[in-house]
């Protein structure tokens, strides 16, 4: 493919969406509707919510427990990948649950946690690092199966301790099929938040888009509308440029990496 | 699993009959702990032990489900917003990806749009899409249409996008209309591809239907969840979770195997 001029590639592919909401800004100013309130306004309503902030304590909780379920979803989900990874018998003998585990839709558990947990973070928290835990476990399992035959044999026959072996022999091995689990882990993780914090909370961007929708204050919320799909794509870039860092030595294909990021099931 | 287990070098067991008894003597303790677990978390000195049903009710409550009337009209109301949803994004997906794929100018200016579109957390458009269509069906099928036209969308670009040279000059050298290339040609080559998104989709259907069921309270799994969980009917909300896992499992397994039926006709190492 010929490479064109990375300003002109850049504009190629935002000259559509300038034009869309330059459309919109001009359409919904010229013809106001109850359900379609100016752009304009419902821009300055964002900017308004996170000068004032409202919007900004909203968005801050919210990808605080994001993070944090994240992360405990990670360490479980791979340290027991880890280890069914390594052992054929493990793997075996918990594969049936682990299959019902991950079929189960992770929002059903929302109302059983919101009973056991509460209003707060934790239920939320709790919620994330269950749905984000199972595509980074079978990921991790995937990694550490395909791992190379010759890999196993030199750290076999260095008698690479199995510390050492875990950390540089496995883990590197296995790092894109992981990160591309997280990725998953990240969309999904997203959804389950916000199902939860629509379902019971006070506090949260979810729970701000409904609340401003119930109490029929539609530029409110199409403006945390906005903000939330404006911040599910910067989270899934910086997602890439995580992967991309994290894999820089990494030559070849990204097992995996592309096709199933869509996955949220 | 034995070849992939020769592969990587890992000590085979001959004796499969011994393995296999050792696999399920593993399993039954591993329920057996978890029923323990369970039982544990439920004396009265834990904080969960209003919440946790023994584990003989949740039993009790599942084998009732059947009996019960409403149950059916929830999985009826679960599966026919789901796969109406899911059809419908299949079509405009795979529609809208042939499309992108053939025009990669076109495909160019969208990509932005779409990666906007694809980010977006399906639920955050539920308070808008309440006040203009209500909650109902209509609501449930629009909501499982965005989430899920997407994996068709970008899996039929991917699948569409880059004829092999070969064909390419056969298809020029034979000078095949181009409707015919598309759906003999392009369409084929690009059904592994729309597979995997089928399969991604349908996971991704009942998940985003049971949430909007648990959000707006409309009929379906997710109402009866929530609802069993408000009344404190804490086995028939257990009993519930499970029926779901087990729609979940049934779905997956129909996705697998429709995404191989797909795939049929290939060689095993394309797909």
């Amino acid at each position: 493919m010929r490479r064109a001029h990375p300003v002109r590639r850049v504009l190629g592919e935002l000259w559509l969406v300038a034009l869309l909401v330059a459309v919109l800004l001009v359409a919904t100013a010229l013809a106001p509707s109850l359900y379609f309130p100016p752009l304009g306004e419902v821009l300055a309503a964002i900017a308004r919510g996170f000068v004032d902030g409202p919007l900004l304590g909203h968005l801050a909780y919210s990808l605080g427990n994001l993070l944090a379920g994240l992360a405990i979803g990670a360490v479980a989900g791979v340290s027991i990948g880890l280890l069914l990874g390594m052992s054929e018998l493990a793997h075996r003998v918990v594969d049936p649950a682990l299959q019902l585990l991950r079929a189960t839709p992770k929002v059903a558990l929302i109302p059983l946690l919101v009973a056991l947990l509460g209003l707060g973070a934790e239920p939320k928290i709790a919620i994330v690092a269950l749905a984000a835990v199972w595509p980074i476990l079978l990921n991790t399992v995937d990694g550490v199966r395909g791992l190379e035959a010759n890999a196993v044999d030199v750290a076999r026959a260095f008698q690479i301790p199995l510390g050492l072996r875990i950390r540089r022999v496995i883990l590197p091995a296995a790092l894109p099929q992981i990160l591309a689990g997280v990725a998953i882990a990240l969309s999904l993780g997203v959804t389950v938040l916000v199902v939860s914090e629509m379902y019971a909370a006070t506090q949260g961007i979810g729970f701000s888009v409904l609340q401003s929708g119930r109490s029929f204050d539609i530029v409110g919320t199409w403006a945390g509308t906005i903000v939330l799909g404006v911040v599910g794509y910067l989270l899934n870039l910086a997602m890439l440029a995580v992967e991309r860092r994290a894999l820089h030595w990494h030559h070849g294909p990204l097992d995996g990496s592309t096709e199933e990021r869509g996955a949220r099931g | 699993m034995t070849a992939t287990a020769l592969a990587t070098g890992r000590p085979v067991a001959t004796a499969g009959a011994r393995t296999r008894r050792l696999v399920w003597g593993w399993r039954l303790a591993l329920v057996l702990l978890l029923a323990g677990l369970w039982e544990l978390s439920r004396a009265p000195w834990s904080p969960a032990a209003e919440l946790l049903p023994p584990l003989a009710d949740i039993g009790v409550a599942l084998a009732g489900l059947p009996l019960r009337a409403e149950t059916w009209a929830a999985v009826g109301a679960t599966l026919g917003a789901a796969l109406t949803g899911l059809a419908i994004a299949g079509v405009l997906g795979v529609a809208l990806g042939t499309l992108l794929g053939l025009l990669p100018a076109v495909a160019r200016a969208t990509r932005l749009l779409v990666e906007l579109a694809r980010a977006m957390p399906v639920f955050g458009l539920l308070p808008v899409c309440i006040l203009l269509l209500g909650t109902g069906f209509p609501l449930t099928v629009v909501i499982v249409v965005t989430a899920c036209v997407w994996p068709f969308l970008v899996q039929t670009r991917l699948g569409v996008a880059g004829l092999h040279p070969q064909l390419r000059d056969v298809v020029r050298a034979y000078r095949v209309p181009r409707p015919l290339v598309v759906r003999r040609v392009l369409l084929p080559q690009a059904l592994p591809m729309i597979g995997t998104g089928l399969r991604i989709a349908l996971a991704m259907a009942v998940v985003v239907t049971i949430g909007t069921e648990t959000i707006i309270q409309s009929t379906g799994l997710g109402e009866r969840i929530a609802i069993a969980e408000r009344s404190g009917a804490m086995a028939l909300m257990f009993a519930y979770v499970l029926l779901a896992a087990l729609l979940g499992l049934a779905c997956n397994v129909l996705a697998v195997a429709a995404e191989r039926s797909l795939t049929r006709w290939r060689p095993a190492e394309v797909g």
